[in-house]
């Protein structure tokens, strides 16, 4: 008898709980997100704001590129912007040097929202026998018409092998730091809603 | 015989998979290209050290972070006695402190007015036109030829670990950054600058070590 409430007990909680899809809330969601966000989501090239750039990083293959493939999967049309566009010339440096109040000139003009990626840390390390690679990342959607954010957040990814093998293992390590670093923000990204 | 075998497995297991790591934070620096150095600024010249600029956050959600729980305060303690330290060895005329101009009534709204624009005015690049009317009545009201400012910026994350059974091993997330600049009041620009980057929070020694560098004449 004893026996059969503890399965129940299990099976209960296996139904009601099941194995629970990770939700993560993002640092700031506008609460017009879904109305504001418009067609298409530009990306500008990644601002790189490390102190120590010591650690080789591939800033758009390994970080613009994996959310833009995200926020296609969530059904999002996306366009890679080829530099950061506005009235001037500005460089990503210049980017790096702007407080949030200055980044609305950024992307196209005509544009209803831009989204920034910024690479805030990463760093490599070959230990007594072991590797390991961490990332920090942040980004940022503008309402460039409204003026206003629209999603904030960011995602940490610190991965590592001990042992001889972790030379081997070494680019797995940088991808799985990377990816976990991005798809914690990806997490946080609304779904496209539908338009009924 | 079996049993010495099984140890000799176990001990290879541990060296293929676990390793045995000992992780490390070394300091990193990114500088203003200084012309010349610090001691050769300030010399014969009256200081200003202004309140140092802190902000303490989470790594991962930038939550705000009481600054003594992450040491920040000792830290900014630390600093200005560094930064005081300093221009006495290189000869300053005067060092003034903000507080004490303050305490004069001087030129506590401008001095606010920077302080609200710490990151104009601990910039090496953006141009300080906007900051120059409160430049000016600091200089008037204490006499500084240069203002002496510094700013520590911590995150806090998760600490760095090794899993001896798995041999994932992982480094922590917390990090801290301190940075000096010497701002002519006459002209805006900056006339040195120093920044120090640090993969731990700002209690660790490894920041206290840090600290004692920024000032230091750098080649």
């Amino acid at each position: 008898m004893n026996k059969m409430m503890k399965g129940f007990v299990v099976i209960t909680v296996l139904l009601i709980f099941g194995c629970a899809v990770p939700v993560k809330n993002a640092i700031y969601l506008d609460s017009a997100f879904h109305q504001r966000i418009g067609d298409k989501v530009n990306i500008l090239p990644t601002i790189d704001l490390r102190k120590d750039k010591s650690a080789s990083i591939d800033l758009d293959s390994a970080i613009r590129k994996r959310f833009a493939d995200g926020l296609q999967d969530k059904g999002y049309t996306v366009e890679l912007l080829k530099d950061c566009g506005g009235s001037k010339d500005v460089t990503t440096e210049a980017v790096a040097e702007m407080l949030q109040d200055e980044l609305y000139v950024l992307g196209p003009q005509d544009s209803q929202s831009v989204l920034i990626l910024y690479l805030n840390d990463a760093s490599s390390k070959y230990v007594v026998m072991g590797y390991t690679y961490k990332v920090e990342v942040t980004g940022l959607l503008l309402d460039k018409q409204r003026k206003t954010v629209l999603w904030k957040d960011k995602g940490v990814g610190s991965s590592g092998q001990g042992g001889l093998i972790s030379g081997l293992m070494a680019p797995l390590v940088k991808s799985e730091a990377l990816s976990s670093s991005v798809n914690s923000m990806l997490m946080s990204f609304p779904k496209k809603a539908e338009v009924k | 015989m079996r049993r010495r075998f099984s140890l000799m497995y176990f001990m290879c297991c541990i060296l293929v998979f676990s390793g045995c790591a000992t992780i490390t934070a070394p300091v990193h620096v990114k500088r203003q290209e200084n012309d010349k150095p610090f001691k050769d600024v300030v010399s014969a010249k009256k200081v200003l050290i202004m309140q140092p600029f802190i902000t303490a956050v989470t790594t991962d959600t930038e939550r705000p972070v009481s600054f003594e729980s992450c040491g920040a305060i000792s830290l900014a303690n630390l600093l200005e006695t560094h930064a005081r330290s300093a221009c006495q060895a290189a000869g300053s005329s005067a060092i003034i402190f903000q507080r004490d101009t303050l305490q004069n009534g001087g030129a506590e709204e401008a001095l606010r007015t920077l302080a609200g624009k710490s990151h104009i005015l601990m910039s090496y690049y953006k141009n300080k036109s906007e900051l120059m009317p409160s430049l000016q009545t600091v200089a008037q009201a204490s006499g500084a030829e240069i203002i002496g400012a510094y700013s520590i910026g911590v995150k806090v994350g998760g600490r760095g670990g090794w899993d001896p059974n798995t041999g994932r091993i992982w480094q922590g997330t917390s990090s801290t950054t301190i940075k000096a600049v010497l701002v002519s009041t006459a002209t805006g620009a900056v006339l040195w600058g120093n920044e120090m980057f640090v993969r731990t929070v700002a209690s660790d020694k490894q920041c206290v070590e840090a600290a004692e560098k920024l000032f230091a004449d750098i080649k």
